[in-house]
């Protein structure tokens, strides 16, 4: 079922992007970003509170109705590296509502062990003008299709997420600022594992097409 | 009668000797009867300024030719190439007729076209664009396959947007839809459209093509009816106002209320008010910001003068420049 999944939100990517990218002309973005990351996990060994500030960066191409988009973090969460990248393929039906689907792989490592959590996602995200066309909000949801983490168990497992944030388009500029907050929670049950992840962001990103 | 035909001897022979075309002329017959020499000098004065100048493009390019395969068979294989690569700066596409000169001419000038890299640039002299959806056509043709980088830069050299980099084949159109690289209208007046024919980093040679840029405005031709109210203007910047307030409210709220629907039971972070009063302060900076509207009347008369860009109008105002690597642009 899993993999029937992956092949269908590969297939639906494929189909999106493909034939735009030879159509259009690109609009092309892209950031670096200062990340306030928040983690709360609940496991064997009780509850776990970990914390830190991270460098990250964005990069996205859209082509028409379409867009390819892919982000990075990493950092350090106190005892452990964090390390999250996510590629994504969307397709805007009109203006202001974004449709999303991609995989998202984030990692914690620590000396002993690396802990992998893969998630594919399909989402939605609508976006308003809030300030003429120089400021636009946007706030969106998603949940996995599929996840996969190696932390000893494969039953019981969801995730979803949601995100919302506050785009400055600096007028006569090709440059942006953006605050955002995001927020997902993974889980796998039969692990009795649980993931709380929130995500305080600040991009500087310049656009060009 | 006598001294009239002095008279017209005297004004047309002069004339007869420096036109250009006969001088060409009398050249390809002087090479066909193998008297290079000769040749070598009808086809020099033709090609000299200027009388070379209403020459056509041509002409020019069959007399260098000629020029070429002489001095080649003159035994001057330094002063043949010197005059194949004039000819090939002077028009990229020009290919060696197979049929009028020996293999070793073709062969000389082959080997000259592929080392001299250049790209000939043709758009229309003068042409006029919607602005939505028009975009100018720009073919190139290069002198032999390289890579290039074709841009349209500002008066004082300035790049403006990169319309293509990468390498040249054949042949390649371009577009350009009169933006620069933000999506904003490129500048009025002069512009520049660059070919940089590039080894690598390294650009050998510049071709330039100057480029008059002009933004065509219109009025609005006739004001529209009034809406079914008296406040019709009034209601709809209120209307967008109130749209503001509400997303910037809206998306707030849901910034903060995320951690609920996401993960509720957890402990969130004080991260998303921040983001949620940000939102809701855009908003009603979008509602306080948005103009209060003009009563119906004032509008419709100040409507008829309001001006909008419609299209654009790009004519070349000269001939393409060749800069060589090294020497000084414009």
């Amino acid at each position: 079922m899993t993999w029937l999944i992956r092949w269908v939100s590969v297939s639906f990517a494929t189909v999106c992007v493909v034939g735009p990218i030879a159509a259009q002309t690109p609009f092309l973005s892209g950031g670096a970003s200062i990340v306030s990351v928040h983690s709360q996990g609940v496991g064997i060994g009780g509850p776990t509170r970990a914390s830190g500030t991270m460098l990250g960066g964005m990069a996205m191409a859209r082509f028409g109705r379409f867009e390819v988009e892919g982000r990075y973090i990493q950092g350090a969460l106190q005892s452990q590296d964090f390390v999250q990248g996510q590629l994504g393929v969307g397709f805007h039906p009109v203006p202001w509502a974004y449709a999303q689907t991609g995989a998202r792989a984030r990692a914690y490592v620590t000396p002993t062990e690396t802990e992998r959590w893969v998630m594919w996602l399909l989402g939605v995200r609508v976006e308003a003008a809030l300030v003429g066309t120089t400021v636009r909000g946007d706030v969106g949801l998603w949940r996995a299709l599929a996840l996969s983490a190696n932390v000893g168990s494969t039953e019981g497992r969801a995730a979803r997420g949601g995100e919302a944030g506050v785009t400055l388009h600096l007028p006569d500029r090709p440059m942006w600022l953006r605050l955002a907050y995001g927020i997902d929670r993974a889980s796998v049950a039969g692990a009795a594992r649980r993931e709380t992840v929130e995500e305080f962001t600040l991009t500087v990103g310049i656009q060009r097409r | 009668m006598r001294l009239f035909a002095i008279l017209m001897l005297a004004v047309t022979t002069p004339a007869v000797a420096q036109d250009p075309t006969d001088l060409v002329a009398r050249g390809v017959s002087a090479y066909e009867g193998l008297e290079l020499d000769a040749a070598a000098g009808l086809f020099r004065r033709a090609l000299t300024p200027p009388l070379a100048d209403s020459l056509g493009q041509k002409e020019q390019a069959r007399a260098l030719s000629y020029l070429g395969a002489i001095e080649l068979l003159r035994e001057r294989r330094d002063s043949a190439m010197a005059v194949f690569r004039r000819l090939v700066l002077f028009d990229p596409r020009y290919r060696a007729d197979t049929y009028v000169f020996p293999p070793e001419v073709t062969r000389l000038f082959d080997d000259v076209r592929l080392r001299t890299r250049v790209v000939a640039i043709r758009v229309p002299g003068d042409t006029v664009l919607p602005l939505q959806q028009g975009r100018l056509v720009v073919w190139l043709f290069p002198s032999a396959p390289h890579d290039v980088a074709i841009a349209i830069a500002r008066e004082d050299g300035r790049p403006l947007r990169t319309l293509y980099a990468g390498p040249l084949g054949d042949s390649l159109q371009v577009r350009w839809d009169g933006r620069d690289s933000t999506g904003a209208l490129a500048p009025r007046g002069r512009l520049w459209l660059t070919t940089a024919s590039r080894t690598g980093a390294v650009t050998e040679r510049l071709v330039q093509l100057p480029l008059e840029f002009e933004v065509a405005v219109d009025t609005v031709a006739h004001a529209a009816a009034p809406g079914p109210g008296p406040l019709a203007s009034e209601r709809a910047n209120r209307r967008t106002a109130r749209r503001s307030l509400a997303s910037g409210l809206l998306i707030g709220a849901a910034a903060v209320l995320l951690p609920q629907v996401v993960a509720p039971g957890e402990r969130s972070s004080g991260t998303r008010l921040a983001v949620g009063g940000t939102l809701a302060v855009s908003g009603l900076v979008g509602y306080l910001a948005q103009p209060r509207g003009q009563p119906p009347v004032v509008a419709a008369q100040r409507r008829s003068q309001v001006v909008i860009a419609t299209s654009f109008r790009i004519r070349t105002t000269g001939r393409t420049t060749v800069i060589e690597r090294g020497e000084r642009a414009r």
